[in-house]
């Protein structure tokens, strides 16, 4: 059975009979391992069948109230419980992964690569589409799957009438020490507040007191030069 | 995010399209390496292919001995669109499971959203099953969320990302 979001994988519905749950597991776990070894999480989402001979089978969790009884689709209730529980027992590494969920891109990416702002990308596409309007007419010039795909979520994330501008305006934080990819971040999430450029690019938090009455005037410049929807 | 890139690349030129025409050469050049920057969709290093920006420089040709084809290096600029781990982006949702959301963001196809990474929202089963909060805020089809990317993971045979991310931390969530 193929669904539209599992490649590789189909993630078993209440009407599943056991044998294709079985089918399941080394592929799920895979995925979800691979996942796992990826960040540092101490869950790991087992799709097992050691919980399944118990019927009237209890755990608990933070969202549940406590007793349950397995209904119909048993499968897929000890999936919950295995994954729940290991969380459970894992829940300081979740604060500690967290933090380190910081924004590394200058060091993951090659020389010549640089970041661009949704607006900046924006602006870039909607030229070659229309430049593609006319070029159409020669059949031999294709455009890649993506482009679509990506312009039109540039599109949607650009909030500002002019990237120069706001590319003027974010540069005065790089002497501060904020990189080029989270000058890049603070313009495609458009915040409104200090504290929610501190929340969101969490690689600021060393520099939050250098960086607060700075950014409390880059964002109200930014304000300006919002697009009016 | 959008990246800018430039790269070099081999465009090959079939014997057959090197007419006596010089200027239509140029052209073959980039209608081929269009075309093969369509057909690699992406890559592991730089992301989804986007579009090409610029053509910065064509080499000379050199002829390949056994087929008769003339490989040209060029130098181009491009753009690609790649998800790194901390980023801050906005996704739309396709589908809803019982332990988690899959989402779309741009040319990227396969997010997943762990229940385990929304705290607080909890799923309400139905016909148009969703996720819900205490305060009401739903999470559904065609709902865009602000989410943090956990992690990213590079499929070779498909050629595509998939992506694990979390809303865990303020100001992460549905978005109006």
């Amino acid at each position: 059975m193929s669904e539209k979001g599992g490649k590789g994988f189909s993630l078993p519905t209440k009407t599943t009979p056991k044998s294709a749950l079985k089918s399941t597991p080394a592929s799920a776990t895979a995925r979800h391992d691979d996942n796992s070894a990826k960040s540092k999480r101490g869950r790991k989402v087992q799709f097992g069948m050691e919980g399944l001979p118990n019927l009237g089978f209890n755990f608990s969790s933070p969202k549940s109230d406590g007793k349950f009884a397995i209904p119909v689709g048993k499968g897929d209730w000890a999936k919950g419980g295995k994954g729940e529980k290991v969380v459970n027992g894992g829940k300081a590494p979740v604060a500690k992964e967290a933090k380190s969920l910081e924004l590394r891109v200058e060091q993951e990416l090659p020389e010549n690569v640089k970041c661009l702002m949704d607006c900046e990308a924006a602006n870039i596409l909607e030229g070659i589409q229309e430049q593609m309007v006319m070029l159409s007419q020669d059949s031999t010039i294709k455009l890649p799957e993506s482009f679509h795909l990506g312009l039109q979520y540039a599109k949607t994330r650009s909030y500002y009438t002019n990237p120069q501008s706001v590319r003027r305006v974010l540069e005065a934080l790089s002497k501060y020490g904020v990189s080029y990819s989270e000058i890049c971040v603070i313009a495609n999430t458009c915040p409104e507040t200090v504290d929610e450029v501190f929340a969101l690019v969490r690689s600021l938090e060393a520099k939050k007191s250098r960086l607060s009455e700075p950014l409390k005037d880059v964002l109200d410049e930014l304000g300006k030069l919002k697009k009016s929807t | 995010m959008f990246l800018k890139v430039q790269l070099p690349w081999n465009v090959i030129i079939p014997a057959d399209s090197l007419g006596a025409k010089g200027l239509m050469l140029q052209k073959a050049i980039v209608v081929r390496l269009l075309d093969d920057f369509a057909c690699k969709k992406a890559t592991k290093d730089l992301g989804y292919f986007i579009a090409v920006t610029t053509l910065e420089s064509i080499g000379d040709g050199k002829v390949r001995q056994n087929t008769g084809d003339v490989l040209f290096p060029v130098v181009f600029s491009g753009i690609t669109f790649k998800m790194f781990r901390g980023e801050i982006l906005e996704g739309v949702v396709h589908k809803i499971l019982k332990h988690g959301v899959f989402l779309r963001c741009g040319p990227v196809q396969n997010i997943y959203l762990s229940h385990l990474k929304m705290p607080d929202y909890h799923y309400v089963p139905g016909e148009n099953a969703i996720f819900m909060n205490e305060k009401h805020s739903k999470i559904e089809k065609d709902v865009v969320v602000r989410f943090i990317v956990i992690g990213t993971k590079w499929l070779e045979a498909e050629r595509e990302f998939q992506a694990l991310v979390s809303l865990e931390g303020d100001y992460l969530g549905p978005v109006s």
